[in-house]
């Protein structure tokens, strides 16, 4: 139709004059209002709709968001339940339980059963240049440090700033620590990097790396005075008690062995670093305790209570069972399998014969004093008068423990056991026992108990403090301390003062402690962290990661005994065995074998040569920069981890 | 068979319907033009000219009558054409009235018939010298022998007639300089094209920019155009590119579709129906060839389990396999076509062009499958003397389909096909097995689920221009152009959930499966209830480009100017959005709501924008014709970058000599008709970042699920940093200097074009490589300009047209390009170089690419042990030597121990030729015989050397089949045997031993078409008929590795299909 309307024009001889002027002039004026817009340079600066500009730090909703990924990647997780290649499992290597498929190579190379580390096989600070989780720590730096270098000018209220802040210094803080006590002083990166212009040096000391953990934790402490939180909605962020605490637990480690050894002439002991450590402790003991913070739960309870309800959580990670990729799997990791439990179990919850030993007798004495048995200890019926955590920890075979709601029955775990269990013991402090079996395992990003992880709890600052007050030689006030712990077990007063008395002098004391804290803290990954700072880690030498396996007392080829203690009364639907009476020796001893057999690495023994203490950078690390020198002890390093 | 041939007219039938609306649109588009032609009738009738018979006979000038010629009044729309004897009748009015005269091939003659009644005519053959050939250069055209730079042209009526699944396959071998390669056979993969070996890294882009009628188009609207509606190309391969600046860098393509011709309407129609199939069918081993090399194989490894074993039982099953193959059974030939209508004509003053087209391609399993259609029309004006306006329309549509992925390969699905074990069977009693083996599907069950993947795109373009060149300056034009742009495009993805079935296995090995299904868990979750899935996705985009020039020529005396002065505008946004919803609740149902609607994820949601505006200039002199000059400026601003850093400058100088218009030169040498020396050198930018495009910027995005964060209850999402900013990030540019020999000789009868380049793109985008900045720097290193790639080359272009003898006429053109490169600069880690692991290597910053590149490094094999002495003397010689920390045994490869620490592995990688690469060219060949003729386009590599891929040299396993090459291996019966043991633990590291000779023969298209003759055609009322018979992909005469096609990367992708058309043209 438009070629009709210019025909006729033509054929009405319109003048041509008149195009001639308006012709151009319409195409001046398009052409004008086309491009006179475009020449200046506003007009070349585009919103981004699909991402944050630095406008990030205009808003406290965009901060907020920010420090939610430095918590993501920063805050620790449940040991020994993910698979991830993030986990450090590293941390966990220790005498406190057996070793198994999950993460053990770096574990056994870490206590050298049957393999030995090289340098390049510690890569706990960086796998990749990429910043998801565990990948590169210093990405987690780099997170913190564009809040402290950014929110300072921001627009926002004074109250945010603080609490951002706050919280930046103390992950910062966190991360610098992990990586400090693993490498012995790393790069100190403080400042948003510029890429153009990477002003980047070599490794700090590690006396420079506390320093600095310590002024992050000193400025978190400051800055998070009287931030609010709500309990709905806050809970897991940091708080003033809990970044003087952890500053407490840092100057432990500083004062401790790791870094400050006793009989080394080239780095001379410093005693004064342990009243530092005191006075820190006891500012956190009084500051936590000011908080509200206590002993009161049971201690079986620890793990399975959440916010308000756990006064004794300071640190904590949350997880939920329904949200999406929210979840742990430390349910399914601690629980045997079978298709009324629903576990997976790993061997991060197996105890070995050393930790089953380590539980005292419920009056706080050892099981056994030099070769004297302890008279209370009976070594078949070894959880007879045991420390209350000792059954409130470790499920064992017969034990109580009614999974998925089995009311009246037991945990079997004798091998060939009719219902799936694959394991001789279980750790019962992180199962949620009401848990049905078919939620136990993770299907389509959810699932698992959602338990929170506490990473920090009030008993590891009374035991912390208690440490610091033997090592200053009030050993009568650590005693007090311990005796609260004890307390709280479930321990009775005895005739030793809850077995404290047995410690008389400040080295026995500190063997005292060291063991309560294998008690206290057993599966929370904190045996290994305890062994390297105290170097106890190369004294380990020679022992076996093993675990006694229980097995029925009959011939292989018979089943009499098994189906007699598997068969279903029909009065009660309970197998015979749920009634059994586990106090007769003789009874038990009639079934089974407690010692048939052994679980775990019986042909290789620990062997932790003492370099360990501070592991060394693998290459990709060490040959990214020219200022990096390795650690001494790796590779003909020369950096000193102890200057 | 039968079933394939009623499919066939299933899709004839589909087609047929596809073309009504069409047919119905061009006929619209036709009556709207026949009103207009009404009252001019009119006016001459009533105006009362007297009018009067001409007749005459048209002849060629050999004296043969020309049949088919078209004459028309000047001026009119009137017009007739010879009838078979040349002979014409038409009612002119008297006076000065003027016949136009026109035949394809001839050229037009204009005779003014004054008051004559009888007008023979002999019309000369248009023998075009190449010269005179009008080129488009970029917002403007040159004539051929003035252009400065290396512009190669292609006239689309070549491309039609190959079967190829678009422009860009059909180009492939043709130009000189111009790489085309094909993801794989898989209907609707990308093929690429890449001008001059064009390199970036991996933030650049190295294929050319697209230019569709003056606007810049996006890869996807040239994969759309249909050869049949397009004019010519031309591509600007040079510097001259700079006219583009801003994208220039990699090239230019410039597509100029068909417009309207004034005269007599014509219809044509244009299209093939043919067959598609694997140009070479993948050849595995026999279910009992499989099962006896891997005994075969235990054999020699000792201390194998006797119950991995075949038993003798289990062999003489397998030699009578019943199993059917996986590939015969899926893979079939499948049908592939192409229609095209068009409509053209017009008077003086208005001209009209309006085509459609339809191209259906099947995928030969798994109802995949690529429809295309699209629609173009244009209308170019005579508005008033000196305006002229011209309007075009084109929509395309394109939409895929599969049972199966839409992946480019599709390898997951195709490998299955071939890789699973013959003596798998695909289904017991009807029930498709599980394989339970890795991550292989069954692809029956996945077929049978109702699982598909659908894609439909969409876009439409109106692209409109004035010209003005007013009478009172001569020599000015104005042109106004704009083009608004629009795409959508939507996909879905219905992936419900379905069972696979488990059968006992038996056999002493327990691989083959029995009758009986499995008592403890018969039935498994091919696809879970919480694992399917339903995806929806959107996209839409618009943009517009407005372009204003203004060209202004003069001649004085012998100086011709011309110069040309411009603005470009564009603007674009794109947004897109996916979500899915899982866990089907009513069963096959394919709808969103038949999903549980708590399942709700969004995947990810798009905006995009940019904004680029540019200035441009060009000058041309020449002094009367001899001396040429030529220069370009162009200024641009692009979004992409900094607000400070968005402009760039691009430029081009050219100089040119007409030796053969210089008199010493004319006067000497006859025999050439041209000859011609022309040099440029330029710079060109290229704004076009891949991925995020906002390098310059600081860029956090939200994420829930991944890294949200949890504080109690309260499930927060975070804001991850994804891209750490340069603000100074800029144009990457390229300085190319060009320098050209051109000629024709022989009456225009033989052509010859050489050119010369040296290119340095620098300012390339880079980025330290991740494993080489400091590890603690906390970031990963943003882009820079600062990659260097230099490339040095030579093109060669030889035609020759002539009459090998009456009636028996021939063409040939014969091209082929040589070129290196290897990039200068480049972002390294000057610690970390070759210190550690081998993966470092993949530097070769400063090397000739050609040699240094990671397909030619690698191990020098020396042979291999064939007996055990020849092990001992090895060892006797070396006695730690070990191959991948094994100790050598016989029949396996190997090495010469490079490096010379005693052990081969990664460490004794070397490049292992000197000249790996061939040496390449092309070759069109026509002929033709009166009405007969036959084009053939042949590529041809020498010399260098390919090597087997890196699946062929996977050993067969219990799992996985290979080709039956496999079956020529060492054993100790066999000690001759080609390939080493399948436990050679060297197998699959590159090596000399699995390097061939290069050469490689291979007809890429052969048409045979034959035009009906003239006499027949003009009593039914054609123009022109012409039949033809085509076939793409056709043959592989020298083949280097016989196992696959030398296009397809792996016998695991999709093949490359060889396709057999016939094709029909009518003109009308």
């Amino acid at each position: 139709m438009l070629a009709y309307k210019f025909t006729e024009m033509r054929t009405n001889h319109i003048n041509s004059i008149r195009y001639k002027l308006a012709v151009p002039a319409l195409i001046t004026a398009l052409v004008l209002t086309l491009f006179s817009s475009g020449c200046k340079r506003e007009d070349f600066i585009l919103p981004d709709h699909n991402a944050m500009d630095e406008r990030i730090w205009e808003q406290d909703g965009s901060i907020q968001l920010f420090l939610n990924g430095a918590y993501s990647v920063i805050m620790p997780d449940y040991p020994y339940e993910g698979t991830g290649s993030y986990t450090p499992w590293f941390f966990w290597a220790s005498d406190e339980n057996i070793l198994g498929a999950t993460g053990d190579n770096i574990m056994k190379k870490a206590l050298g059963i049957g393999q030995t580390m090289v340098s390049n096989d510690m890569r706990y600070i960086s796998t990749k240049i990429q910043g998801t989780k565990g990948d590169n720590k210093y990405f987690d730096i780099a997170r913190c440090n564009l809040i402290i270098a950014n929110v300072p000018s921001s627009p926002i209220s004074e109250l945010s700033k603080r609490s951002f802040l706050g919280q930046a210094y103390a992950l910062r803080a966190m991360v610098y620590f992990n990586l400090t006590i693993t490498y012995g002083g790393v790069p100190l990166v403080l400042d948003p990097v510029d890429p153009n212009d990477l002003n980047l040096g070599g490794r700090a000391s590690a006396r420079e790396c506390f320093t600095q953990i310590i002024k992050d934790l000193d400025s978190a402490i400051v800055k998070l005075e009287g931030v609010p939180y709500s309990e709905g909605t806050d809970r897991g962020k940091w708080t003033k008690f809990a970044a003087a605490a952890y500053k407490a637990k840092v100057l432990l480690y500083w004062a401790s062995p790791q870094f400050n050894p006793q009989n080394d002439p080239l780095h001379p002991y410093d005693a004064n670093r342990w009243n530092i450590a005191l006075q820190a402790n006891k500012e956190a003991y009084d500051l936590c305790v000011a908080a509200g913070k206590n002993l009161s739960l049971p201690y079986a309870d620890i793990f399975l209570k959440e916010g308000s309800a756990n006064p004794e959580a300071i640190i904590v990670r949350s997880y939920s069972k329904s949200l999406d990729k929210r979840y742990q799997n430390v349910e399914s990791r601690s629980r045997p399998a079978g298709a009324t439990t629903g576990g997976s179990p790993s061997d991060g919850y197996v105890p070995t014969t050393q930790m089953l030993n380590a539980y005292l007798m419920n009056d706080g004495t050892p099981i056994r004093t030099g070769n004297v048995q302890n008279p209370l200890y009976d070594d078949v019926l070894f959880w007879k008068n045991r420390d209350p955590r000792f059954t409130a920890t470790i499920a064992y075979n017969g034990s109580e423990w009614k999974l998925n709601g089995k009311l009246g029955t037991r945990q079997w775990t004798y091998s060939k056991e009719v219902e799936g269990s694959t394991k001789p013991f279980y750790c019962k402090r992180f199962s949620d026992v009401t848990l049905p079996a078919g939620s136990v395992g993770i299907a389509n990003d959810k699932g698992g108990n959602g338990l929170d992880w506490i990473e920090l709890r009030f008993a590891e600052v009374v035991l912390n403090y208690a440490e610091c007050l033997n090592e200053t030689g009030n050993i009568a006030e650590a005693k007090n301390l311990v005796k609260q712990i004890r307390v709280r077990a479930g321990i009775l007063p005895g005739t030793l003062n809850y077995g404290l008395d047995l410690a008389q002098s400040k080295d026995e004391m500190r063997e005292l402690i060291l063991n309560e804290r294998m008690i206290e803290f057993a599966f929370e990954g904190k045996r290994g962290h305890d062994l390297r700072r105290l170097r106890r880690m190369h004294l380990l030498s020679g022992q076996y990661l093993t675990t006694p396996v229980v097995e029925l007392n009959e011939a292989s080829t018979s089943t009499v005994k098994k189906a007699k203690l598997e068969a279903i009364n029909p009065a009660n639907g309970l197998r015979n065995r749920d009634t059994l009476n586990m106090n007769s020796r003789s009874t038990y001893l009639f079934y089974f074998k407690p010692q048939a057999a052994i679980l775990g690495n019986a042909t290789n023994p620990i062997a932790v040569p003492e370099t360990y203490y501070f592991y060394a950078f693998a290459n990709g690390f060490l040959q990214s920069s020219p200022f990096l020198e390795q650690t001494i002890g790796w590779d003909n390093g020369t950096f000193d981890p102890l200057k | 068979m039968n079933v394939f041939l009623q499919t066939q007219q299933y899709l004839r039938w589909k087609a047929k319907v596809a073309c009504a609306p069409l047919m119905a649109a061009l006929l619209l588009s036709a009556t709207a033009y026949a009103a207009p032609e009404k009252p001019v009738n009119k006016s001459s009738a009533t105006q009362g000219t007297a009018r009067q018979n001409v007749t005459g006979t048209v002849k060629d000038a050999k004296g043969e009558p020309l049949p088919g010629v078209s004459v028309r009044i000047k001026g009119s729309n009137t017009g007739t054409s010879t009838d078979a004897q040349g002979v014409y009748r038409i009612n002119a009015p008297e006076g000065n009235t003027i016949l136009v005269f026109t035949f394809v091939g001839f050229k037009t003659r204009e005779i003014n018939i004054g008051s004559q009644t009888t007008v023979d005519v002999v019309m000369q053959e248009d023998i075009t010298s190449l010269e005179d050939v009008v080129v488009n250069v970029g917002y403007a055209t040159k004539r051929r022998s003035e252009i400065l730079g290396a512009v190669a042209t292609v006239k689309a009526s070549e491309l039609e007639d190959i079967p190829a699944p678009n422009i860009a396959a059909t180009l492939r071998n043709r130009i000189a300089g111009v790489g085309v390669s094909s993801t794989s056979g898989r209907p609707g993969a990308s093929i690429s094209l890449n001008i001059r070996n064009s390199r970036s890294t991996s933030y650049g882009q190295t294929e050319p920019l697209y230019v569709i009628d003056g606007i810049i188009a996006t890869k996807e609207q040239f994969d759309a155009l249909d050869p049949a509606l397009v004019e010519d190309l031309s591509i600007l391969k040079d510097a001259t590119a700079a006219i583009y600046g801003a994208a220039g860098a990699k090239g230019v393509v410039l597509i100029t579709t068909k417009r309207g011709k004034a005269g007599k309407t014509t219809l044509s129609y244009n299209g093939y129906v043919g067959v598609s199939d694997a140009a070479r069918e993948p050849n595995t081993l026999s279910a009992y060839e499989h099962a006896l090399l891997l005994n075969q194989t235990y054999d020699v490894k000792q201390n194998v389990a006797s119950t991995e074993y075949f038993s003798d039982a289990d062999l003489e099953l397998l030699k009578n396999n019943r199993i059917p193959s996986w590939y015969d059974k899926f893979w079939q030939a499948a049908l592939t076509q192409r229609h095209n209508l068009s409509i053209s004509g017009g008077s003086d003053k208005i001209t009209f062009f309006a085509g459609g087209n339809f191209q259906n391609e099947n995928a030969n399993y798994a109802g995949m499958s690529q429809n295309r259609y699209g629609f173009r029309s244009g209308l170019t004006a005579t508005i008033l003397t000196g305006l002229k306006a011209d309007v075009n329309f084109s929509v395309n549509n394109n939409a895929q389909n599969s049972k199966n992925g839409l992946s480019e390969t599709d390898q997951n699905f195709y490998q299955t096909l071939v890789k699973t074990p013959k003596w798998t069977p695909l289904e017991i009693n009807g029930n498709p097995i599980t394989l339970g083996a890795g991550n292989v599907r069954n692809p029956l069950a996945l077929l049978n689920s109702g699982y598909y993947e659908k894609q439909n795109n969409t876009n439409y373009q109106v692209n409109a221009a004035l010209n003005y060149s007013p009478s009172f300056l001569n020599g000015l034009t104005a042109r106004m152009q704009f083009a608004q742009t629009g795409s959508n495009g939507k996909g879905r993805v219905y992936a419900p959930p379905y069972k696979l079935y488990n059968y006992a296995r038996t056999g002493n090995n327990n691989l083959l499966y029995a009758d009986i299904p499995d008592p403890v868990t018969p039935v498994v979750d091919g696809l879970s209830m919480a694992n399917s899935r339903y995806t929806r996705s959107y996209s839409r985009g618009s943009s517009y480009q407005a372009i204003f020039t203004l060209n202004y020529a003069k001649t004085i005396g012998k100086h011709n100017m011309s110069m040309l002065l411009g603005g470009d505008r564009a603007k674009g946004s794109d947004e897109s959005s996916r979500f899915y919803y899982s866990s089907q609740q009513v069963a096959n149902i394919d709808e969103y709501w038949a999903f549980d609607q708590n399942t709700f994820t969004q995947q990810g949601i798009s905006d995009g924008e940019s904004i680029k505006q540019s200035w441009l200039s060009r000058v041309s002199y020449d002094f009367n014709k001899r001396y040429f000059f030529d220069a370009i400026a162009r200024y641009d601003a692009s979004t992409k970058f900094a607000a400070d850093q968005v402009w760039g400058l691009s430029y081009n100088v050219g100089l040119g000599w007409n030796i053969s218009e210089e008199n010493f030169f004319k006067d000497n040498v006859s025999f050439i008709n041209s000859l011609r020396l022309k040099a440029n050198f330029g710079v060109s930018g290229d704004d076009r970042v891949g991925g995020n495009s906002r390098l310059w910027q600081e860029n956090y995005k939200v994420d829930l699920v991944n890294t949200g964060y949890l504080y109690g209850d309260n499930m927060v999402g975070s804001l991850n940093p994804t891209q750490y900013p340069n603000p100074d990030i800029t144009w990457e540019k390229a300085r190319i200097w060009n320098v050209g020999i051109e000629s024709s000789m022989f009456n225009n009868r033989l052509d010859f074009n050489l050119q010369a380049f040296h290119r340095v793109t620098y300012d390339a985008f880079d980025a330290y490589n991740t494993n080489s900045i400091p590890q603690y720097a906390g970031l990963v290193p943003p882009a820079i300009n600062y990659a260097e790639f230099i490339a040095d080359g030579m093109e060669f272009t030889i035609g020759y047209r002539g009459n090998l003898a009456r009636d028996l006429k021939f063409n040939t053109s014969v091209n082929f390009g040589i070129s290196s490169g290897y990039q200068s600069k480049g972002m390294v880690n000057p610690f970390q170089l070759f210190e550690n692991s081998p993966e470092d290597w993949q530097y070769f910053v400063g090397t000739d690419a050609r040699k240094f590149n990671s397909s030619n490094f690698g191990l020098i094999a020396k042979g291999m042990l064939k007996t055990q002495e020849d092990v001992d003397a090895l060892l006797a010689q070396n006695p730690n030597y070990t191959i991948f920390t094994q100790i050598p045994q016989r029949g396996w490869l190997y090495y010469e121990d490079s490096n010379g620490d005693g052990k081969i592995n990664e460490r004794d990688y070397v490049p292992m030729y000197n000249h790996p690469n061939p040496f390449s060219t092309g070759l069109s060949l026509g002929l033709s015989y009166k009405a007969l003729a036959l084009n053939t386009n042949i590529a041809g590599n020498f010399g260098g050397k390919v090597f087997y891929d890196s699946q062929a040299m996977k050993a067969p396993s219990k799992t996985e089949n290979v080709d039956s090459f496999w079956k020529d291996h060492w054993t100790p019966e066999n000690p001759d045997g080609l390939f080493p043991r399948q436990d050679d633990p060297s197998l699959g590291k590159k090596s000399t031993f699995w390097a061939v000779d290069g050469t490689m023969v291979r007809i890429n298209n052969m048409t045979l078409s034959y035009s009906l003759p003239m006499k027949y055609l003009n009593k039914a009322g054609f123009s022109s008929v012409r039949i033809l018979a085509t076939g793409n992909n056709l043959w592989t005469i020298v083949n280097p590795l016989k196992y696959k096609d030398p296009y397809t990367s792996s016998i695991l992708d999709y093949p490359t299909l060889r396709t057999i058309s016939v094709g029909l043209n009518v003109g009308l």
